[in-house]
């Protein structure tokens, strides 16, 4: 199994919570807002590049609109793999939670 | 809601530095929310996120362009180097030729820096003006730099703008200087001893300011200095003048840098040099001295010179236009009667600045043909490349990367057959070039230009059509579709061989020009004539001995005594005769010789008779005219009348003949009105006709002769033609220059084209074979692979010729007297260039035709 960065992991799962309209500047918001903290898009661009890269997610263009200056966005899809590697985090999340005693953040 | 799109300058900024995979769709996110910020927060802040996002992706975009850059620089240089590796014949050529073009072009800024260099060594150099005038006396209007001597003082007392003047005199030439049993001699100033203050000489020991203030005093040259005294302290040392006087050395001077108009090793104070001479110092017509003189800070000169018509009528030189030359104009600019030294033309400098350049250009052609028509070697590379994910851009600026690095090669190359080859360029064109780090220092922006200019002018082509290549296309195995290429290219070969015929058809007519001056007749006799200057004043004023004595000697035919020899008439005088207008000032030639000068010098004479001893009478004073002078006085002209010069009122003697006209100075000039006057004891030279052969033993006894009436003067003789010939050394050297470099072109080209008819030869290797299997004889391949360039060249000609006429025939104008421009040295140009090319071109195709068609056809 490839392990992901915290990044990458955040970016795949803002991306299955959007569905459909995950392009970069949604992306970006329910980052932050997941997070509670500011990401650049900077921050975005270069996890979402190594994600396709990798494989875990497929993008297309969409229809331009006057907002962006007639400019297409780019939206971003989960793959198959992106799936598996998104159930991967979470079964090896409640791995490590399962048989954890008692645990206190403060 | 409204929607607010960035500022377009921004979008533009950010769009270049984002990395290249984020694409366009990133500005449009921007864009997205520059729209949301600038909704809630207004213009101004959305405007400022957008700037802080643009600094915020700026060190990404660094360090990713210099990561690529090197990484993509390392590619192209190794690519580089294997293409200079591969092909060791083309790359020869390139190099070669773009390095000796270079080093020509380097030679010339070198040439042109020191020509600039001239006299900006004076401190005060911007407030130095010398006095010249233009001469209204009698049409055309002459220019000249000499002055009379009593201007200097006036010019200071009568303008408050000037500070400072000085006079400064050949002094007739060089004298004789001893010190103790050392007898030499060397040229020399004399100036008033404000000369030092107003040019800066740096003095080794003594004070600039005090220098000449002793009438006896004497400033050397350290090199003078050491020659005479050796080691000694050389203030105060003694040293002889011209057996008149005796000079105390004050002051010793840095050598003077030879690029300064003023160079001599030996000054003696003026008045002191008037005084021993009995010159008329105070005369306002004697025209024979060089005035500078030194403005007071921030003094317009043009006020002055407004002011000089006036000082002109007053001193009674009122058609002589006084004008300034400043100092640093001198060298480049003057070109007028009486120059110190011989100065450069600014023409000159420009010509030779061109014809490097037309080097360069065949050098740079070489470049672009070669590797145009060698692309399809590297079709596959630009093909892969594209594939890749090259850019059109990239791809040109690989190739233009490439010529760079090849005009970098050529330049270090270039650089040592400049250092090899200015020493052989200093005795060529007779100057002091020095080469080293400093030089190089100096004229580094004109090598920096020189490397740019090369490395786009070879490269942008190649580069352009290079980056061309659809990788379709080339994958799939078509050819070039060449034909607009292969035209450029011809066009190309055309203007080289066009320049090479230009400077073939420019060398040949400036060798027949000087062909034309060397022969031409002059109107006197040049040959078998020897010419002892004069130094001894004791021979001078008391000649007729002498010239008994020499003319005792069998093998002597005529011997005489003159001011000037028949090539150089030099001194210029007013002259009246009986009938002319009073007002009007008439300036002639005038020279002073012995009898036998004009049978010596075999002049002819047209009416009268020449000086004669059977008419006792000429010893009082008797004129020959030449034919200009002659037209000069019109109808008031006749045999016997008399003849008043030197501004006396009384005539000194009268016409006794007319002299054929002959050339008095070089054959540039018109031949002005000029008279001889019988005066033998003023003779600065002698002049001897000898019979020919037994040339030693005739010497021996001229020297005998000349070491019996003056012991203490070392024996110095030149044959006349020689002194004859220095008037156009100038020409001459300029003429063998010209021929190096036309050389130096036509071989350039004709390597261009060696590599070219090596490359078609190549390329048509199998169709010479199929041929040559077919039964075709090697004579009809050669001819096959070698006409389409002998075209070209022949074509070249349609060029070459207007173009070479339009140049020599302006360059010709320069001449009074020129040669006519011959269609046989254009015939004869054109075939030396087909000759050569075809020479050139037939050893590749030879060597193609007569190969074996089993190697050229097998497939391995």
């Amino acid at each position: 199994m490839k392990f992901l960065s915290r990044p990458e992991e955040i970016i795949l799962f803002t991306i299955l919570k959007l569905k459909k309209d995950a392009y970069c500047v949604p992306i970006r918001e329910k980052a932050s807002e997941i997070s509670v903290k500011e990401w650049s898009f900077g921050a975005v661009y270069v996890p979402l590049h190594r994600l396709e890269k990798k494989g875990f997610v497929k993008s297309c263009f969409d229809d331009p609109t006057p907002i962006r200056g007639g400019r297409s966005r780019r939206i971003y899809k989960l793959t198959a793999a992106g799936m598996k590697a998104l159930a991967e985090v979470r079964e090896l999340q409640e791995n490590m939670w399962a048989e954890t005693p008692e645990f206190s953040h403060e | 809601m409204n929607k607010t799109n960035p500022p377009r300058i921004l979008e533009k900024v950010l769009g270049y530095i984002l990395p290249k995979y984020v694409g366009h769709t990133a500005l449009g996110d921007f864009a997205e929310e520059y729209d949301r910020v600038a909704n809630k927060r207004g213009n101004g802040p959305a405007n400022f996120w957008y700037v802080l996002q643009i600094l915020k992706s700026i060190p990404a975009f660094i360090r990713n362009s210099i990561r690529w850059g090197f990484v993509m620089f390392r590619n192209y240089m190794k690519v580089t180097l294997r293409t200079i590796h591969r092909h060791k014949c083309f790359s020869f050529i390139n190099i070669v030729g773009l390095a000796v073009g270079m080093a020509c072009v380097i030679i010339i800024l070198l040439w042109v820096q020191y020509e600039l260099s001239f006299d900006k060594h004076h401190e005060k150099e911007e407030r130095i003006f010398r006095i010249a005038s233009e001469s209204h006396a009698y049409p055309p209007p002459t220019k000249t730099v000499v002055t009379p001597p009593p201007m200097a003082s006036a010019l200071v007392q009568e303008f408050p703008e000037i500070e400072a003047s000085a006079r400064l005199s050949r002094g007739g030439g060089n004298k004789l200087f001893s010190y103790r049993n050392k007898h030499f001699y060397e040229s020399y100033f004399a100036v008033d001893p404000s000369f030092f203050k107003i040019f800066t000489f740096d003095f080794v020991e003594g004070e600039a300011s005090t220098a000449l203030n002793d009438p006896y005093s004497v400033v050397l040259s350290e090199g003078q200095a050491r020659k005479l005294f050796g080691s000694q302290n050389p203030i105060g040392q003694i040293i002889q003048f011209d057996e008149k006087t005796d000079l105390t050395v004050t002051g010793i001077i840095k050598n003077i840098p030879s690029n300064s108009h003023l160079m001599r090793d030996i000054f003696i104070p003026f008045e002191t040099w008037g005084k021993l001479y009995e010159e008329p110092l105070h005369h306002w017509g004697y025209w024979s001295f060089y005035t500078y003189i030194l403005t007071r800070p921030n003094v317009n000169n043009e006020e002055i010179e407004t002011k000089f018509p006036v000082f002109a009528e007053k001193h009674g030189i009122p058609k002589q236009k006084l004008f300034l030359q400043p100092l640093l104009d001198i060298h480049l600019h003057s070109h007028f009667q009486g120059e110190i030294s011989p100065n450069t033309n600014v023409l000159t400098l420009l010509l030779f600045g061109s014809i490097a350049i037309l080097i360069l250009i065949i050098a740079c052609i070489n470049y672009m043909n070669l590797t145009t028509a060698r692309a399809s070697a590297r079709l596959k590379e630009v093909g892969t490349r594209k594939v890749v994910g090259a850019h059109r851009s990239q791809i040109a600026r690989q190739f233009l990367g490439e010529s760079f690095l090849m005009a970098l090669l050529s330049l270090i190359i270039s650089l040592f057959l400049v250092q090899m080859f200015v020493p052989y360029f200093n005795s060529l064109a007779e100057r002091h070039l020095t080469f080293n780090g400093h030089s190089i220092l100096q004229i580094f922006p004109g090598i920096l230009l020189l490397i740019l200019s090369v490395g786009m002018l070879a490269g942008s082509y190649p580069a352009l059509l290079l980056s061309s290549f659809k990788p379709i296309t080339v994958f799939r195995g078509g050819g070039e579709k060449g034909s607009q290429k292969r035209r450029l290219r011809n066009v190309l070969v055309a203007v080289q061989f066009s320049i090479s015929l230009i400077l073939i058809i420019s060398t040949l007519l400036v060798k027949s020009q000087l062909d034309y001056v060397r022969d031409k007749e002059m109107g006197f006799d040049r040959d078998q004539i020897l010419v002892v200057p004069l130094h001894d004043n004791k021979i001078r004023q008391n000649v007729g001995p002498v010239l008994d004595e020499l003319k005792r000697n069998p093998r002597i035919l005529y011997a005489a005594s003159s001011m000037h020899l028949p090539n150089d008439m030099g001194a210029s005088t007013t002259i009246k005769w009986p009938g002319k207008p009073e007002e009007e000032q008439t300036w002639v030639k005038v020279s002073e010789v012995s009898y036998d000068y004009t049978e010596l010098y075999g002049i002819k004479i047209l009416s009268g008779r020449s000086f004669s001893r059977e008419y006792p009478s000429d010893e009082n004073g008797a004129f020959l005219v030449n034919e200009s002078a002659k037209r000069l006085m019109g109808e008031d002209f006749r045999l016997g009348i008399g003849l008043s010069h030197w501004g006396r009122p009384e005539p000194s003697g009268q016409i006794v003949g007319v002299m054929k006209d002959f050339h008095l100075n070089s054959i540039h000039e018109e031949i002005k009105p000029m008279y001889i006057y019988l005066k033998p004891d003023r003779g600065q030279h002698l002049s001897i006709k000898i019979k020919g052969g037994r040339l030693p033993e005739t010497i021996a006894y001229i020297r005998q002769t000349m070491e019996k009436f003056s012991p203490l003067y070392p024996f110095e003789y030149h044959f006349f033609d020689d002194l004859f010939n220095t008037a156009y050394i100038e020409e001459q050297k300029m003429g063998s220059m010209f021929g190096v470099f036309a050389l130096i072109a036509v071989f350039i080209a004709c390597m261009g084209v060696f590599g070219l008819s090596a490359f078609l030869a190549e390329q048509k290797r199998k169709e010479i074979g199929i041929r040559k299997v077919l039964g075709a004889s090697v004579s009809k391949i050669v001819y096959m692979l070698t006409r389409d360039l002998l075209w070209l060249v022949l074509f070249a000609n349609i060029i070459g010729w207007p173009v070479a006429y339009y140049a020599m025939s302006r360059w010709l104008q320069n001449f009074a007297y020129r040669t006519d421009i011959h269609i046989g040295i254009f015939l004869l140009s054109s075939i030396l260039i087909l000759l050569i090319s075809f020479v050139t071109l037939s050893y590749q195709a030879i060597k193609a035709a007569r190969a074996n068609p089993v190697d050229s056809l097998r497939y391995e």
